[in-house]
């Protein structure tokens, strides 16, 4: 290719990255720019050099356009933190599965069927990222920083007692419909375990309720019920079936992990402000 | 921490040497003339963009040679740099003094 091909060249590329409205007179106009920047010089290197100062197609075509941001700068490390947790947690929990269903080859079983998959999860977070980025911009004075509201303990009465209503009906259906057909070894040894706490826990809810506010308590309890539940479902999933049908089985244990990963999370949070309160009590006295 | 400092003043450089129609690479030689070497696949994109903003005007013309797209300010694009140049004079003044340990 002679100086003026690879010119032509370098200028379709760049074109065809352009939008359609500015393709042929941004290229018309690029074209006569690095034939200026050439000017008396024939060889292709000469071109060669011209071409590299632009950088690589992608890059001179973006400076024409401006400049498209999906993920705010601000955001990459958190983005970037939860893609990195969120896989690790998946990676394992495709270790324990491995574990309690082994195969011939574990590795490749793992790395097709957990971690190329487990790709959905940065997929995701990135979608969401940049649908947060998106409406920052879109709508700047919701975006605004406000204080987060006071943790006073007070509970709305009646969206929470609505919830216990919910929990409660809940519970009474995993234990009274009919179709749901309990493994019978859980039913008579696990089961009842993971019913007394579950019980218990929408004790101390109910209380909470009544009293209007969470107290330091009632605050405890739930925290220390959540980790008993957490504790006491693991062990009712580790130990066996849950359910007569394995479809059915697979299914809830897969329910039941994202709600004690959730619940996890929760309790870290409410851990956190516990051991803050604690330490703040114990500095001012 | 140099190329920062120059990227913020490129605008305010093209504008001030585009009072008459010029095309880009006589503009870039005129700026690297004065000191104030931009580079192309900087220079270039930059033109268009302030034409997307409305500060400059372009035209295709010949002048005995080949046609070349030529830019100069337009009247939105005179206002904004006489906005910048004030900007410019007092913050030139104000870091004068900063660096001589004045303020």
């Amino acid at each position: 290719m002679n100086a003026t091909q690879l010119i032509d060249a370098y200028v379709a590329d760049v074109a065809k990255r352009l939008p359609r409205r500015q393709r042929a007179d941004v290229a018309a106009e690029l074209r006569t720019i690095l034939l200026d920047e050439l000017g008396d010089r024939t060889r292709p290197e000469d071109a060669h050099q011209v071409i590299d100062a632009f950088g690589r197609p992608a890059e001179a075509a973006a400076r024409y356009r401006s400049p498209l941001v999906l993920l705010d700068p601000a955001d990459s490390r958190a983005f970037l933190r939860w893609s990195l947790i969120g896989m690790a947690v998946i990676w394992a929990l495709g270790v324990a599965d491995g574990f309690a269903n082994p195969t011939p080859n574990p590795a490749a079983t793992w790395w097709l069927g957990v971690a190329i998959p487990s790709l959905w999860w940065p997929g995701v977070l990135f979608a969401a990222f940049a649908l947060g980025a998106y409406t920052r911009r879109k709508w700047p004075e919701r975006a605004r920083w406000k204080p987060s509201a006071a943790d006073t303990g007070h509970l709305n009465r009646g969206w929470h007692a609505a919830a216990l209503v919910f929990y409660i009906g809940g519970t009474i259906a995993l234990v009274a419909l009919p179709w749901l057909r309990y493994d019978p070894v859980f039913h008579a040894q696990r089961g009842p375990w993971v019913l007394a706490l579950l019980i218990a826990h929408l004790v101390v809810y109910a209380a909470a309720i009544a009293a209007g506010r969470w107290n330091t308590l009632t605050r405890r309890l739930d925290i220390a019920l959540n980790l008993l539940v957490g504790g006491v479902l693991v062990w009712a999933m580790a130990a066996g079936a849950l359910f007569t049908e394995r479809w059915v089985d697979d299914m809830v244990k897969f329910i039941v992990i994202v709600i004690l990963l959730v619940t996890a999370a929760d309790v870290v949070q409410k851990l956190r402000r516990e051991l803050r309160q604690h330490s703040a009590n114990v500095s001012s006295t | 921490m140099e190329l920062e400092l120059r990227r913020g003043v490129i605008v305010l450089a093209v504008l001030s040497q585009l009072d008459t129609f010029r095309y880009g690479y006589e503009l870039r030689q005129a700026l690297a003339e004065q000191g104030m070497a931009i580079e192309e696949g900087t220079l270039y994109p930059l033109l268009r963009r302030l034409e997307n903003q409305g500060a400059l005007i372009s035209d295709w013309r010949t002048d005995g040679g080949s046609p070349r797209r030529y830019y100069t300010l337009s009247d939105d694009g005179r206002a904004q740099y006489a906005r910048l140049a004030r900007s410019w004079r007092e913050l030139t003044a104000t870091m004068d003094k900063l660096l001589e340990g004045e303020l």
